[in-house]
């Protein structure tokens, strides 16, 4: 198990999201086509394709998805969300069909986080994304979990390219996994190396004056 | 190694009402560790048990210091003393570390509960996780908090932080028979069922719904 000096906040589980998660700060960067339900006086400035000083009512832009949850409200008046295409039912039934070829890195890195944050926008669809982003990460997971114990001492860039970000959390738990073991079977275990957050320091100006 | 261990340690009984020998002391700071490390939330204190197991640890060392040297048993008992004292600052250290991640719900818990129950941290761990939530809401503050609009310059910390997650699963030896465990449904097509757990049986169950058998001590975690 990997001990670390500082504990960095986890992302949210499901519909929830951590706020000092720095995972969560940048999946909420993800933009989602919404279209405005109201005007905008003197917002023109966010949306560069028309040059008008404030937004009109109906107009669709693409909003990031932390200015959508906070404008959003259940009476809608201020903005409507659309799905994204990855969420919708042609991708969905592609999903449906083979989870495991699709290159989920290209379809937005943050799709299970993106995907659970789109249930806050109470679309009639929900139940059906929902479903589809559990049975994708079922789907996937045994390869993930495959791959990850048995790639060890090479390049796996190859295997992580078509993972999204939460995929690739749980690759890397995996090699850490794997390496810890290695070292304990060959009797590293307990033979003290230097902190990374040393190493990166670069404070080690003795071992460099040394000849 | 135990009928030795209570031959050196003899005296360190004294001072308790109900009498331990020092093996089930050791046998409960072992049980004490092992849960502590597999729980995901905080569990009780168990101060005056770590305050019996360092008598006895400054007890055998004096002991030790009258054994002349080279004789193997000396090296022996040095080598106990030592995993006592890891299993000691392992369990110490496991507690910390719950309190450095769930602090703001840590303290919520000890101000709400009720004056007669028992506390969940020592007066130790108490300052600690105050001083620790006035550290980060200053740091919060000067780097951050301090340049936005007044209206937003508060953060409330608990809901900030992320909550102990209940629902993690855990593994789990029965120790005294327990009948009706209730086991809630995960997604909506199960249903909830209830479960009899048979002595030294193991289980993987969540720990919401074992956490008071945990507790009272009828389970132990692996």
């Amino acid at each position: 198990m990997e001990t670390h000096s500082y504990f960095p906040v986890p992302p949210g589980v499901g519909m929830e999201e951590n706020f000092l998660s720095l995972d969560d700060i940048l999946l909420s960067h993800e933009r989602l086509p919404s279209r405005t339900e109201c005007t905008f006086p003197r917002l023109g400035f966010l949306e560069k394709s028309s040059d008008s000083r404030d937004i009109q009512e109906g107009t669709k832009m693409e909003m990031p998805l932390f200015l959508a949850k906070g404008l959003y409200e259940r009476k809608r008046r201020v903005v409507s969300v659309e799905l994204p295409k990855v969420y919708k039912e042609g991708w969905r039934t592609v999903f449906n069909a083979d989870p495991t070829v699709v290159d989920l890195h290209k379809m937005g890195p943050y799709y299970y986080g993106l995907g659970s944050q789109l249930l806050h926008f109470d679309s009639p669809e929900n139940p059906e994304i929902a479903q589809a982003v559990l049975q994708t990460f079922i789907g996937r997971f045994r390869r993930t979990m495959d791959s990850s114990q048995n790639a060890y001492n090479e390049d796996t860039s190859a295997l992580v390219e078509r993972l999204d970000y939460l995929e690739r959390a749980l690759f890397r738990a995996g090699q850490s996994g794997l390496n810890s073991f290695q070292n304990w079977e060959r009797g590293r275990a307990s033979t003290i190396t230097a902190s990374s957050l040393v190493l990166n320091y670069r404070k080690r100006k003795i071992t460099d004056l040394q000849p | 190694m135990s009928d030795t261990l209570s031959d050196d340690a003899s005296g360190g009984d004294d001072g308790q009402e109900d009498v331990m020998t020092p093996a089930e002391l050791i046998g409960k700071l072992e049980e004490a560790w092992l849960n502590e490390k597999f729980s995901p939330e905080l569990l009780e204190n168990k101060s005056e048990m770590g305050e019996c197991v360092m008598e006895q640890l400054t007890h055998m060392e004096a002991n030790l210091q009258r054994v002349r040297r080279g004789d193997v048993k000396a090296s022996v008992h040095r080598m106990e003393i030592d995993r006592i004292r890891f299993v000691l600052s392992s369990y110490l250290r496991s507690r910390l570390q719950k309190i450095e991640k769930f602090f703001p719900h840590v303290l919520e818990k000890e101000k709400s509960r009720v004056e007669g129950d028992p506390s969940f941290l020592s007066p130790e761990e108490f300052a600690f996780a105050k001083e620790y939530l006035a550290n980060t809401e200053t740091y919060l503050k000067a780097v951050a908090l301090k340049h936005m609009p007044p209206n937003l310059q508060t953060v409330d910390m608990l809901k900030a932080v992320p909550e102990p997650c209940l629902d993690s699963f855990v593994f789990l030896r029965v120790r005294e028979r327990q009948e009706n465990i209730l086991v809630e449904p995960e997604t909506d097509d199960q249903r909830e069922y209830v479960v009899d757990l048979d002595v030294d049986s193991q289980h993987l169950m969540r720990y919401r719904a074992i956490a008071p058998l945990v507790s009272s001590g009828a389970v132990q975690l692996i």
